[in-house]
């Protein structure tokens, strides 16, 4: 078509392109954007095709901007050290777990959570409720560098000039003053805040995730995925009054937290991982927990000692 | 990037609708060139002048703009309203499909909600697919597309000339074309 002036794809991409940007623009000249879509069935094409996409983009940029890259896979880690060295703060954190406190007299101190769960009050007045299976690594001056690992409640005042650093998995939250939960597990996490506003560094990115009153943020999935949604007070941290209520959440973060008040690792194979599920457990002695789950989703759970498997009904060897 | 051009200034309200009969050969015009479909053009020409007479519409800083950029967002709209409409239609077909061979298991979750999953999947896929980008055009993309930094002001933080920004933009949206349009 139109052999004469016929444009190479590239240079006609740029004009569909450069036509996008300006359309968007109040000094767009619109008779000479038609006068191009006129010339060629070709420039109406790649235009369309750059509007639609430009469209897919802009709809979904919003849940981009809060989502961490997909990693690549070799270089996640080598990655993630480096962001910490270039910024300072958590690797002199890391050094100064080691060394810093023989000087100042303040160990890191470890707590390991009872099997009902433990509550532990920090300097400046915070607290935190651990959940049975979890542990919490306390550093640094004024008790404002902690490690979680497991599902904690936190309730953190504000004290002017304190920034408190939570390093939950492959995550770091910074909070001046709020109350929350975390569930964290490697890559995935849960935060779910219930008054005030904290920040949640995730690898690869500049800018922080926040997460304020009534929003949860939820990272899972592989390469990992946040989304935003709202939470319900009272359904925060719910374990506290002996329930467990999920929302819309991953299976593989649900059959974590479920381990955790049952005494049991669970691992859940990736083929069902991702499915959904909204529900209120009562937690009781935990030991029910993880059947209750298996029979509502269709499950088989796989039991090898203090390990659970989690995989979809009909598969894997029977008789376990 | 900017939808809504009604921000401040300018057209009086009532205005847009005597610029309309003044520019709506024009219109006409471009709405044939960019949808190729004369019968189309002209439906979506009717749509216009519908919500000018119907939609409240604040002061407009450049009243013939606000037209011809309203008519290239009422051509997406119906792209899209179609794409949604075969989808929906994807769907039922394979939910019909997939209840025939069910066998009587109790308590399966109630229906998913296909839309949100659906999104979620483009998400996800849109995120693989930026990672994916040669470095510079992922960079340039991503402030532009996503963080929403005009091109000047990517230059400005990448140290490039705003044509070498445009080059990035070209790059990345070429392979996005190739991987989501085929």
């Amino acid at each position: 078509m139109n052999g004469l002036e016929q444009l190479g794809d590239e240079e006609l991409l740029q004009q569909a392109l450069r036509w996008q940007a300006a359309s968007t623009r109040d000094d767009c000249d619109w008779q000479a954007f038609t006068d191009w879509l006129e010339t060629s069935p070709r420039h109406r094409q790649a235009y369309d095709e750059i509007a639609r996409l430009d469209d897919h983009v802009a709809r979904h940029a919003a849940a981009l901007r809060i989502a961490p890259l997909p990693q690549r896979p070799p270089r996640a880690r080598g990655r993630l050290i480096l962001a910490a060295a270039v910024a300072g703060v958590a690797l002199l954190g890391a050094v100064a777990w080691r060394t810093l406190p023989a000087i100042l007299g303040q160990g890191p101190r470890t707590f390991v959570a009872q099997a009902a769960g433990s509550t532990l009050t920090l300097a400046g007045g915070v607290k935190v409720v651990l959940a049975p299976g979890s542990s919490l690594v306390v550093a640094g001056r004024h008790d404002a560098q902690l490690r979680l690992d497991g599902d904690a409640w936190f309730e953190v005042p504000h004290v002017p000039g304190r920034e408190l650093r939570i390093a939950a998995g492959d995550y770091e939250l910074r909070d001046i003053g709020t109350r929350f939960e975390v569930v964290s597990d490697g890559a995935q996490l849960k935060v779910a805040v219930t008054e005030g506003e904290l920040a949640v560094s995730l690898p690869g990115r500049d800018e922080p995730a926040h997460v304020g009153a009534g929003q949860r943020l939820l990272v899972a999935g592989d390469p990992p995925m946040a989304e935003y949604g709202a939470v319900a007070a009272a359904d925060v941290a719910g374990w506290r009054e002996g329930r467990l209520v999920f929302r819309n959440e991953p299976l593989s973060l649900v059959a974590v937290q479920l381990g955790r008040h049952a005494g049991l690792t669970v691992t859940v194979d990736p083929s069902v991982a991702q499915r959904r599920f909204s529900g209120v457990f009562t937690i009781g002695d935990g030991s029910q927990l993880l059947a209750q789950l298996a029979r509502i989703m269709d499950l088989r759970a796989q039991r090898d000692g203090a390990a659970v498997r989690l995989l979809a009904a009909g598969t894997g060897p029977a008789g376990l | 990037m900017n939808r809504d051009p009604a921000q401040s200034g300018g057209v009086a309200p009532g205005g847009l609708e005597r610029l309309y009969t003044q520019h709506r050969a024009q219109l006409l015009r471009f709405l044939r060139a960019r949808t190729g479909d004369a019968a189309e053009a002209e439906d979506i020409v009717q749509e216009l002048w519908l919500r000018l007479r119907t939609q409240h519409v604040g002061p407009v800083a450049n009243g013939r703009a606000y037209l011809f950029q309203m008519a290239n967002n009422l051509v997406l709209d119906r792209v899209r309203e179609r794409q949604r409409r075969a989808r929906r239609d994807r769907l039922w077909t394979e939910a019909v499909q997939l209840q025939a061979p069910a066998e009587g298991e109790a308590a399966a979750p109630g229906p998913a909600p296909e839309e949100a999953l659906i999104e979620q999947e483009q998400q996800r896929q849109l995120a693989v697919l930026i990672a994916a980008l040669p470095e510079g055009a992922r960079r340039a993309f991503w402030m532009h597309k996503i963080e929403g930094c005009s091109h000047a002001e990517v230059a400005r933080r990448l140290g490039i000339s705003r044509s070498g920004v445009e080059k990035h933009i070209a790059v990345a949206m070429k392979h996005l074309r190739r991987e989501l349009l085929g």
